[in-house]
């Protein structure tokens, strides 16, 4: 009787241990990636290729299934500001950034579920085609459109969030270096109100 | 003693047993569910490519869809034998990227200027017919996604009026 319940006891703990370090259960979306950490955007390089351990295979599967392997795309995920505290949508943020060394990028919005937040703005994120050739481009992260603000993204019914930063196609050197050779966006948190404090 | 070392060793081996399956399983469980839940929603059979409706919150089916790629899918089953692709071309950013059961991206293909390709389960002399290209899928089903730039809704509509040019078919015997 006593080994069985050993057996049972240390079972539930290997299920509760790979759910939980493989972020298959709700811990935040970033836990299971521990590869590469270029100023709070975190990717593993393995993502959807036959060499990801374990661990990352379950947390892709849960967070970012159908994704490709780094020759055609790298996935970076950030769910901080500059300060690094968690994005929220009662704060407004100013998303900057240049100009990556790849054939096309984005950077969108999602709720803590991983889902694209429940809104009707059709603004959930920014890419190469919609601040085009620029070097530097810049966009506001908040829930209502601001004023003159030529690139928003809507955080409206989003309540924490992460951004996805895509880049396709990267450069032989992003890849061969990518700690190096990634000018990763900055988060600035400009006002808040009150509720999202938490 | 002896009694206690029994215990701690029924316990890790609970723990290692547990813990391994639950990792080795869990890509494919989700798999399978993600190519059910798609298949519903789209009331799609197998082997035939459906573009998807255009991203938005209210249409998302799978995890972290990006809104300015426009997606077409095919749920693939080579049970019955191969199958053939034919992708339309379409100027911006467009791939067709190929998952197995278990979630692994084994094969993407750049798509702007359209592909023909041949998926088959082994090595095999399968002709490849008018396929330029062929891979083998490391299981029986899997997913075969298109993904094609397009931000904007008339970039959607331009996609929409290009994609029944895709077709995901059994390749004639």
């Amino acid at each position: 009787m006593r080994t069985i319940l050993s057996f049972v006891i240390g079972s539930a703990l290997g299920l509760l241990a790979a759910l939980w370090f493989s972020g298959l259960v709700d811990l935040g979306p970033q836990r299971w990636l521990k590869g590469v950490d270029v100023a709070g955007w975190r990717t593993d390089l393995a993502i959807g290729s036959s060499s990801a351990n374990p661990y990352v295979r379950a947390g892709v599967a849960r967070r970012g299934l159908l994704a490709l392997s780094k020759s055609e795309a790298i996935y970076f995920t950030r769910n901080v500001d500059d300060a690094g505290e968690r994005l929220h949508e009662g704060c407004r943020y100013q998303l900057s950034g240049s100009a990556f060394p790849a054939h096309w990028w984005s950077i969108t919005l999602y709720d803590a579920n991983s889902g694209l937040p429940d809104n009707t703005d059709d603004a959930l994120s920014v890419d190469a085609t919609k601040v085009g050739p620029t070097e530097q481009w810049s966009a506001i992260i908040a829930p209502l459109k601001p004023d003159g603000e030529e690139h928003w993204i809507s955080s409206r019914n989003a309540g924490q969030f992460d951004l996805t930063l895509r880049i396709y196609r990267p450069s032989s050197g992003l890849l061969s270096s990518l700690e190096k050779a990634l000018d990763p966006p900055s988060i600035a948190k400009l006002t808040c109100t009150g509720k999202e404090a938490s | 003693m002896r009694r206690e070392l029994t215990a701690f060793a029924m316990l890790a081996a609970g723990f290692a047993i547990a813990h391994i399956a639950t990792l080795q399983a869990s890509p494919g469980i989700i798999m399978k569910v993600a190519m059910k839940k798609i298949a519903e929603t789209a009331n799609l059979d197998a082997n035939t490519f459906r573009l998807s409706p255009r991203v938005t919150p209210q249409s998302q089916t799978v995890v972290r869809p990006s809104p300015d790629f426009a997606y077409s899918i095919c749920i693939y089953d080579l049970s019955e034998g191969s199958i053939n692709l034919t992708v339309a071309p379409w100027p911006a950013y467009s791939s067709v990227s190929f998952f197995d059961a278990q979630t692994i991206n084994f094969a993407t293909v750049r798509a702007e200027k359209g592909a023909d390709i041949l998926l088959t389960r082994e090595y095999s002399n399968v002709s490849a017919g008018p396929a330029t290209e062929r891979y083998v899928s490391p299981t029986n089903t899997g997913v075969i996604l298109i993904r094609r730039l397009a931000p904007t809704e008339a970039d959607y509509d331009g996609v929409a009026s290009i994609a029944a040019g895709d077709s995901c078919a059994a390749t004639t015997p």
